[in-house]
């Protein structure tokens, strides 16, 4: 006989991420295509940045600043087919009429999204000190609560604005035009609070400095936003 | 909203407009428990945008549709519904926990002739196997309101017997149907229905049921 339970949200969760891992193991398109643009815009970035004559504190700025602009450029085009494949099987209304709600569905491909991010920054950074002879010498820990903040961030907010513009016949554009004015105070506030921490000199401790509190804060607006508006927005879209 | 215990979906007044043509207008409706619907109508009727808003998966301009209490839809449409780079028994575990069933799956895959298929993904499947799949996770989670489309569409003869054997002789789900084959189904269901202009024309005896085709393969020609 069978048996109807309606399964708790934390194991809907569980079955979409493995469900997104699982696929992505067999078709390898999300996480290969983010380490192979990553790859790209890093050395492309390195080289042009390693051939110019810098004081290497401005070398370090230029470089943070192409680093974040890279991973965001890299985290918004890969955020614009995310619900293709679930749209065009009808996988997406099977979900739905099973009950999950979209604010879940939001969660578990924002996690993807974010893991996607923190893999292109780590690649980039690391093409960046590799070829562009970068040097970090701060401490660590506050660079990684950064890293993490801004990836956190970038994802909730592309996975918010891929949701908003399903529903329209040119996702693609409108996904952009309706990011770009929430995404860039955001980029600049992290490009700001990566430099603030890189410039700390050895005598200095570090504090959270106003670009650090405004990317931590939209960290965590951004992502409630999506709980809050998916819900509404993927409506009539499956 | 609650509705008449006797019905498990009722339309009421209900517009609906696609790419700017209208595709509904006041269109009214009682779906009686239990009762089992054929939905004709020529192409570009309305036929699926009908079954989506009944699913809920499309919200009418003005209108209200109502479904009756714990009554979850389900809807199998021309697109499998289930993902393509899962094989076909992860497609059926995954759904179906979903949907919150814990019943085994062996059982089913066996009776849709789906076993030398079931570690196959769905993209390296035929059609007809794909939609032997969607049918099967219908056959486990058994949903009190099921909606099918063309659900005949890519089946052979043997899946349109599974069909009409496993699923549609069930006695306690209200199932609609929307088709074009009244070679396998003009027999099946109590109640036919006809979309017609934005409207339903609906009957359940012999003779205007006979009327009603009459007209449905004279609109057709």
């Amino acid at each position: 006989m069978s048996q109807k339970k309606a399964p708790a949200m934390a194991n809907i969760l569980g079955a979409l991420i493995q469900k997104e891992l699982l696929t992505e193991v067999r078709r390898s398109e999300f996480f290969v295509s983010v380490i192979i643009l990553s790859l790209l815009f890093g050395i492309i970035s390195s080289v042009g940045i390693s051939m110019l004559t810098l004081h290497p504190s401005i070398r370090l700025l230029v470089s943070t600043y192409t680093w974040w602009l890279l991973t965001t450029i890299t985290i918004l085009t890969a955020s614009e087919k995310m619900w293709d494949k679930e749209i065009a099987t009808g996988a997406l209304s099977t979900m739905l009429l099973a009950g999950v709600r979209p604010s879940t569905l939001y969660i578990a491909k924002a996690l993807v999204l974010c893991l996607g991010a923190i893999i292109s920054l780590v690649t980039i950074v690391g093409t960046g000190i590799f070829i562009a002879d970068v040097r970090i010498s701060s401490d660590i820990s506050p660079l990684a609560i950064l890293a993490f903040s801004g990836s956190v961030g970038l994802s909730a907010l592309c996975t918010l604005t891929s949701i908003l513009s399903i529903r329209t016949d040119r996702g693609a554009s409108v996904q952009i035009m309706i990011t770009l004015p929430l995404l860039i105070p955001f980029v600049i506030a992290v490009v700001r609070a990566t430099i603030d921490t890189l410039t700390i000199t050895p005598n200095e401790t570090w504090s959270l400095s106003g670009a650090t509190s405004a990317v931590i804060g939209l960290a965590l607006i951004y992502p409630s936003l999506g709980i809050l508006l998916s819900d509404r927005a993927m409506g009539d879209s499956a | 909203m609650k509705i008449n215990e006797e019905n498990i979906c009722q339309l009421d007044k209900i517009n609906v407009s696609l790419g700017g043509s209208r595709i509904f207008q006041d269109l009214s409706f009682d779906f009686k428990r239990r009762e089992r619907f054929l939905l004709l109508g020529r192409n570009g009727s309305g036929k699926s945008t009908l079954l989506r808003l009944i699913a809920g998966l499309l919200s009418p301009h003005s209108g209200t549709r109502t479904l009756g209490e714990n009554t979850n839809p389900f809807l199998l449409s021309h697109a499998s519904g289930l993902y393509a780079d899962l094989t076909i028994e992860e497609n059926l575990l995954f759904f179906s926990g979903l949907f919150g069933v814990t019943k085994p799956v062996n059982d089913v895959i066996k009776s849709w002739g789906l076993d030398k298929f079931r570690y196959r993904t769905l993209r390296t499947v035929s059609k007809g196997t794909s939609t032997r799949t969607g049918l099967a996770l219908v056959d486990i989670i058994r949903p009190p309101l099921l909606l099918l489309d063309e659900p005949t569409a890519n089946l052979d003869h043997d899946g349109i017997q599974v069909l009409l054997q496993r699923i549609l002789s069930d006695q306690d789900t209200t199932i609609i149907i929307a088709t074009h084959d009244l070679h396998h189904l003009a027999t099946w269901g109590n109640t036919l229905l006809l979309l017609d202009n934005g409207s339903i024309k609906s009957s359940s005896s012999i003779e205007t049921k006979e009327a009603l085709l009459d007209f449905y393969h004279a609109s057709n020609r």
